[in-house]
């Protein structure tokens, strides 16, 4: 018996041995996977997650997991109309477009070299037909919800198109055409069901890499260069993507070649900062975390009492929690949401500065005044009694903010209980408004459209003004008309509180500069905001002469003007729009405009 | 018998540790310099002021280790004693009942058995809302498995000794038997039993909570444990040393104490395993 025990026992002491030693064997696994470089191959191997996180899916338009690391897998792959990189917006699959006055008809001319990755030549054609794909697939592409403002799509000749909308869209550009990835139509016209479309042909696309292994049991992908590209010379020949234990560590050894790390992942990013073989850039995460409250008005007592809210607000030290578990690694965050670095930023919404005198003043004047222990107590004949206790529910990931959290709130006499649960949970609560307070994170705080109800966290929020707002800056073309409707949305939030936003970390980018230095960050984030630094056009040549001074110039001039040279000739284009001159560059102008980034080279 | 054994050296050197454990986490408010929920510059590395540094929110981990010690070790005694009362009662009953009883207490003992325990675990913990009070429960469904069979056994033989014939012959009721008779026979292994359960249930807590399935705002080692090895520079700096080593030589001392008390005790208490074999006789 006594044999048997022991035995148990090592098994059991053996097992946490393998967890902890699995960082350092992951390193030896890592190796095996790695494809021996051959001379002159420039293999680049970027650290996608941590072991067993770094899985996003197949990455086909309609399989890949609709997070940004999932998309950016994908888009790999499969080029859309337009791109963006440190700047802006750029031209992919569409070399130039304009828009009518109205806002609702924009014309694409498409480029004439590109293919897919099996030969065929891509047309017009592709593109009504993605489009259409995608108004009768409604819903099957979970990425995006905008379609609906798509009517019907002209073809005008093989390379021009007209796509009309039924309502002007700001972010048009941007939110379709620079995200909704174009499809072949010889391979997608046989498939009627697109979320189970996963072979070989569901990869095939007209980016600038081609799909070679994906595992997902290891969370790895594979690609290699797809060297028609018609966007630009490609200079790597293979990408890889894989899970790691400890970035830091695979880095160090070499196993990879890039890491991104966030907020107070700083520690390990300032080992790097004195070590030749690296370079780091550094980027705004355009993300935040956040307390959502519950504001429903029947089962949110107290926190569905703005008053109550901003007392919470008064007496949560957000610079605290930045010093403490961030370490520095990011900044107190925007109470309207949108983050300090987007160009929709609105610098004068109310901040609630750590202030417990007026916490302690406002819950007084709520009424909870008895106090037991230092913990108030509900007033009588509220709709709870005893101590003023909530739960908060947050992920394991955000534990730490919350013991800072649970600390604070008790020194205005708060009790918090700190319960950690699973997404799909916390989902659950959210939905059917069963909660106190959550912590909760999410990205793309760099475009307005985030803060769309009920899609936005908040999802017990109710307010007619704010509703009617969003939806008035949806279809609102003039950039500063915009912006002042985007500012009161914002200062919206910032006054009634439906959530309290508490940091935006920093984000960087380290990397070993022989392999591959043109790494950047892209204007907003890439496509509708995704912050990472897996931009494909990091693979193009000209790109590469960039990082000096730690600033990317990826002004690409000779684009622009090869499309100008090429628009000025009497093409194709300009037969389908004989009555005007089509300046490129002007267009460019005003859809630039349109979305608020600084135009490129408008004099 | 005049001689020290190995055994009891080991043995008096395992209480010792367990001993000074059990100070530790009773007297933890006097002896660790900080509250552990106090909040300090984060990532400091160790000073006079921070013997061990401080962690990625700026608790002492001295202190959050000394602390661990009083959650590492409730845990454990909590779960090893009631699973030892459960499976000691059932294994009476089913040794000295016999009959459907006794058959279908054994029948569950083997299903449980066959039960890959910590996988199940796990499974449970995973699915289950994250507080100390889970885990106690989880272990001690598994955790009485073993001294029922071991008990049930060790009853089947006393049952049919003369003396126990002699009482019952006297008109010795059940319980008067089972209470006066056969438990004290038990006694000896019950408290091998518990001190291996209890060694044992240190080792799975610590691994549950490195795994993230534990009760993180108890602090046990293994928590302590766990916010350290997510710390992304845990490895290629020196943080490892006083952030990861202390809980994880806590953990192995508390075992080590646990598994040479019941070492030495094993062959005092069973009479089985009592063997010539020492350095003095």
């Amino acid at each position: 018996m006594k044999k048997q025990k022991t035995v148990i026992t090592l098994v059991f002491a053996a097992l946490i041995c393998s967890a902890a030693c699995m960082a350092f064997s992951v390193t030896a696994l890592a190796e095996e996977d790695n494809v021996a470089a051959t001379d002159g191959d420039r293999i680049v191997r970027s650290v996608g997650g941590e072991v067993g996180t770094s899985d996003w899916r197949y990455p086909a338009p309609f399989t890949f997991y609709p997070r940004g690391p999932g998309y950016v897998r994908m888009s790999m792959l499969f080029d859309t109309l337009t791109w963006k990189d440190a700047n802006g917006v750029v031209p992919a699959l569409a070399n130039g477009w304009r828009v009518s006055d109205d806002g609702k008809t924009w014309t694409f001319y498409l480029n004439k070299d590109a293919r897919w990755h099996d030969g065929e030549q891509f047309t017009a054609d592709d593109v009504k037909f993605t489009f259409d794909y995608m108004k009768d697939y409604e819903g099957e592409f979970t990425w995006f919800e905008a379609i609906d403002y798509v009517d019907n799509v002209e073809i005008v000749d093989d390379y021009t198109v007209i796509v009309s909308l039924n309502e002007p869209m700001a972010s048009f550009l941007v939110d379709i055409a620079g995200n909704m990835p174009i499809l072949p139509e010889h391979i997608w016209s046989s498939v009627s069901d697109p979320t189970k479309f996963t072979g070989d042909d569901a990869v095939i696309g007209t980016g600038p890499m081609k799909l070679v292994e994906y595992n997902s049991a290891e969370g790895f992908y594979h690609y290699e260069a797809n060297y028609d590209y018609y966007n630009g010379k490609l200079i790597v020949d293979e990408f890889i993507t894989m899970g790691v234990s400890n970035a830091a560590a695979s880095l160090k050894n070499g196993d990879v070649d890039e890491a991104t790390f966030w907020g107070s992942a700083v520690d390990a990013v300032n080992e790097f900062v004195d070590d030749d073989d690296f370079e780091i850039i550094t980027g705004p995460s355009f993300w935040v975390l956040q307390i959502i409250f519950n504001c429903d008005a029947d089962k949110g007592y107290p926190t569905n009492n703005v008053t109550f809210r901003r007392a919470i607000a008064y007496g949560i030290d957000r610079e605290e929690i930045v010093e403490q578990k961030l370490h520095g690694g990011g900044v107190a965050a925007n109470t309207g949401i949108l983050h300090p670095d987007a160009i929709w930023y609105n610098p004068d919404c109310e901040g609630y500065a750590y202030n417990v005198a007026e916490a302690n003043a406002i819950l007084d004047s709520l009424g909870f005044t008895e106090k037991v222990d230092g913990i108030r107590q509900y007033p009588s004949g509220a709709e709870r009694s005893g101590d003023l206790k909530f739960v908060l529910y947050t992920t394991g990931k955000y534990l730490r903010e919350g013991e800072l959290i649970q600390a604070q709130l008790e020194k205005i006499g708060i009790k918090i209980e700190l319960t950690p649960s699973d997404w799909t949970t916390i989902d659950s609560y959210l939905r059917d408004a069963e909660f106190d307070m959550v912590i909760s994170g999410h990205g793309g705080i760099a475009n307005p459209q985030i803060m769309r109800i009920p899609d936005w966290p908040a999802s017990t929020y109710q307010s007619e003004e704010y509703t009617s707002t969003f939806a008035e800056q949806e279809v609102t073309l003039d950039f500063d008309d915009r912006k002042e409707l985007v500012n009161q949305l914002q200062e919206m939030v910032a006054e009634d509180l439906p959530v309290y936003t508490l940091y935006h970390p920093y984000i960087w980018c380290v990397y070993n500069p022989d392999v591959l230095d043109t790494w950047f960050y892209t204007r907003d984030g890439i496509c509708i905001g995704i912050p990472i630094e897996l931009n494909k056009l990091i693979f193009l040549a000209r790109y590469g002469d960039a990082n000096e001074n730690g600033k990317i110039n990826m002004q690409d001039v000779t684009v622009i003007e090869r499309m100008i040279m090429e628009l000025d000739e009497p093409t194709d284009m300009a037969d389908a729009n004989k009555d005007e001159t089509i300046n490129m560059l002007d267009v460019t102008c005003v859809e630039l405009t349109i979305l608020g980034r600084a135009p490129i080279r408008c004099e | 018998m005049t001689g020290v054994t190995v055994k009891d050296v080991l043995g008096s050197l395992g209480l010792g540790i367990l001993v000074i454990l059990v100070a530790v986490s009773i007297f933890a408010p006097q002896i660790a310099p900080y509250d552990p929920h106090d909040t300090y510059k984060p990532m400091e590395h160790p000073s006079s002021e921070h013997l061990l540094g401080t962690n990625d929110v700026g608790n002492d981990i001295l202190s959050e280790v000394i602390y661990g010690t009083r959650v590492s070790l409730f845990i454990a005694f909590t779960v090893s004693i009631t699973a030892i009362v459960i499976g000691t009662a059932l294994g009476l009953i089913a040794g000295y009942s016999g009959g459907v009883l006794g058959f279908l207490i054994m029948r569950i003992v083997d299903i449980f058995l066959t039960i890959p325990r910590l996988v199940l675990i796990i499974v449970i913990a995973a699915f289950m809302p994250r507080s100390i009070w889970t885990i106690i429960v989880v272990f001690i469904i598994f955790g009485w498995v073993m001294t029922a069979r071991i008990v049930r056994s060790e009853v089947l033989t006393l049952r049919s000794q003369y003396y126990v014939e002699s009482a019952r012959m006297l008109g010795g009721s059940d319980l008067y038997i089972l209470w006066r008779h056969i438990l004290p026979n038990v006694i000896p292994l019950v408290v091998v039993q518990f001190i291996m359960e209890a060694s044992h249930v240190i080792i799975a807590e610590a691994g549950l909570s490195f795994l993230g399935l534990g009760d993180p705002v108890a602090r046990s080692w293994g928590t302590t444990f766990h916010y350290a090895f997510e710390c992304p520079n845990i490895i290629t700096s020196d943080v490892w040393m006083w952030w990861m080593l202390p809980p994880g030589l806590c953990i192995v001392a508390t075992v080590l104490g646990f598994t040479f008390v019941g070492y030495a005790l094993e062959e005092r208490l069973n009479p089985k395993l009592k063997t010539v074999v020492g350095m003095g006789v």
